[in-house]
């Protein structure tokens, strides 16, 4: 039994991103939920399977549930996810595991959260070191930032990526959010703008790291057998693969290759495909060597070149392997846990071929690779067409 | 839950696993688990060996000694109570016996901080009970 192929992506909702401090974030998370179920031109009441991710505002202890009871929606398969960036993406794999096994039918993935305004710095700070081992990092006062800068000298190091490569994957970011009417930030930069942006912990510049806002996106996930019947395109599941080296960085089996390596293998295997055969990649952007570390492990190049594949617009529209068509988090939006879910969102944009002025020719197949706590958890998804089943 | 001390800075609370290795703070000395099975040294503290799950786990004195895997300067922290110590370097030390910790580099400008440079423990007191390992350049 395979799940390749056994389910799709039938509706999609994104709310606005940036500083939205007239919303909360369970708010965010029904709008997010009501635009999905409107763009699959389903009623509440035809869903019966619920994802959430517990938000850093309004955090629930059963944050599904108590999202169930805020829509007076009845599931009857229910769960909160946690695995950080990599959430959204695990989520669409437990879902098709559920529908194909006749769990339920109708699963309604929705993650909203406004950690931009809903929180004081101090709170996200507070908030941030919950993620720290309790004895054996946070006494140390060192930030998650600091975390991925110590691993991303460590690749520069071992393979000689350079601070201008880094600052190239934020300038091919900001170029594709220039294309993207719904980015937080448009106005096209350059690799000179993020080496003259503030060491924020080095060799990491400000333009290095990601936004951080407020936002939610939502998918419906359905049987593959019903995909027809709905009013939009519908993007189907062709593999997904999952890996887990470690949760504290100190514990990690290698600071410059992350558990992608495993993850990524696992989702090609499932889809019968490789990493050329993709026609996009949406991969966790949280800070710029995470892109290049992911685009090496999931087999996109040869571990320790990455530094120099996404130069000269490889990994720009246009390029062989354009990356973060929407801008990613890095220049259209972080939102916290539901980071990700706007990377799945462009996926399927793309793959309807709805992407306007940022649309890859011809995208039949792409990939979306999502990261949570320290290079910790990592999901890759791979979605296609009908065309590519 | 971690106590905080008068400065601020976490104080970490130990629990039944990790006493032993927080008692060996308060005496200066770092101490590792070692599987007298299969050999494996490991750190953090666990009740059994991570790597062969035997439950003959035995705790000996470190060396102190270590080498730098990688380190960033921190010039926001992320904890209350740091503020007047940065900027300081953090750093990924790999120990003489094997395991990595995550620490912060004392004695040494971050500009003179490189990889594999040689580094030893040294302990600071956070609280009565609890001194935290650091490291410092080797002399």
């Amino acid at each position: 039994m395979t799940l390749r192929g056994s389910v799709a992506i039938v509706g999609m909702g994104e709310t606005p991103v940036g500083a939205l401090p007239d919303q909360g974030s369970t708010e965010l998370c029904a709008e997010a939920a009501r635009l999905a179920l409107l763009d699959a031109g389903l009623k509440k009441g035809e869903v019966d399977g619920l994802i959430t991710c517990n938000p850093w505002v309004e955090p629930h202890l059963y944050h599904a549930e108590m999202f169930s009871e805020y829509m007076q929606i009845f599931p009857r398969f229910c769960m909160t996810l946690n695995a950080g960036g990599a959430t959204s993406l695990t989520a669409v794999l437990r879902a098709a595991s559920a529908i194909v096994t006749g769990v339920c039918d109708t699963v309604l993935i929705t993650h909203g959260d406004n950690p931009r305004t809903g929180m004081t710095g101090a709170e996200t700070g507070a908030k941030m070191t919950t993620t720290m081992n309790p004895q054996f990092e946070l006494p140390y006062g060192v930030p998650l930032t600091n975390g991925y800068a110590m691993a991303g000298r460590a690749h520069m190091y071992e393979y000689g990526t350079t601070s201008a490569q880094l600052a190239q994957v934020a300038v091919s970011a900001r170029k594709h959010a220039s294309l993207n009417p719904a980015a937080e930030m448009r106005t096209p930069i350059t690799v000179e703008d993020v080496l003259n942006s503030p060491v924020v912990a080095d060799p990491l510049h400000a333009l290095d790291c990601s936004l951080w806002s407020d936002g939610g996106a939502a998918v419906v996930v359905v049987g593959a057998e019903r995909a027809k019947d709905f009013p939009n395109k519908p993007v189907y599941f062709l593999g997904c693969g999952e890996g887990h080296f470690h949760e504290h960085l100190f514990q990690a089996r290698s600071l410059t290759t992350t558990a992608a390596s495993e993850s990524g293998p696992r989702a090609f295997a499932m889809a019968g495909m490789q990493p050329k055969d993709m026609d996009f990649a949406q991969v966790y952007d949280c800070f710029t060597p995470v892109v290049i570390m992911e685009l090496e492990d999931l087999g996109f190049c040869a571990k320790g070149e990455g530094g120099g594949f996404v130069e000269n617009g490889n990994i720009e529209l246009g390029g062989p392997m354009p990356v973060n068509t929407h801008g990613g988090l890095l220049s259209h939006s972080h939102t916290g846990h539901p980071g990700s879910m706007f990377a799945l969102t462009e996926a399927v944009t793309q793959l309807r071929g709805s992407g306007g002025e940022r649309q890859v020719a011809d995208a039949e197949v792409g990939l979306v690779h999502g990261q949570g706590g320290v290079l910790s958890s990592h999901a890759t998804l791979i979605l296609g067409t009908q065309a590519s089943l | 839950m971690n106590n905080i001390n008068p400065t601020g800075k976490p104080v970490p609370k130990p629990n039944p696993e990790t006493q032993t290795y927080w008692d060996g703070c308060a005496a200066g000395e770092l101490r590792l688990q070692h599987c007298d099975d299969c050999g494996h040294v490991q750190f953090y503290p666990r009740k059994l060996c991570s790597a062969c799950f035997s439950q003959n786990v035995s705790w000996k004195a470190a060396s102190g000694k270590g080498t730098i895997r990688s380190w960033s300067t921190v010039v926001a922290p992320g904890a209350p109570g740091f503020q007047e110590e940065i900027p300081f370097v953090s750093v990924l030390v790999e120990l003489a016996e094997g395991p990595t910790m995550l620490s912060v580099l004392r004695d040494c400008a971050p500009e003179d901080v490189d990889f594999d440079m040689p580094v030893e423990v040294i302990f600071e007191q956070r609280s009565e009970e609890i001194h935290i390992p650091y490291f410092k350049p080797q002399a």
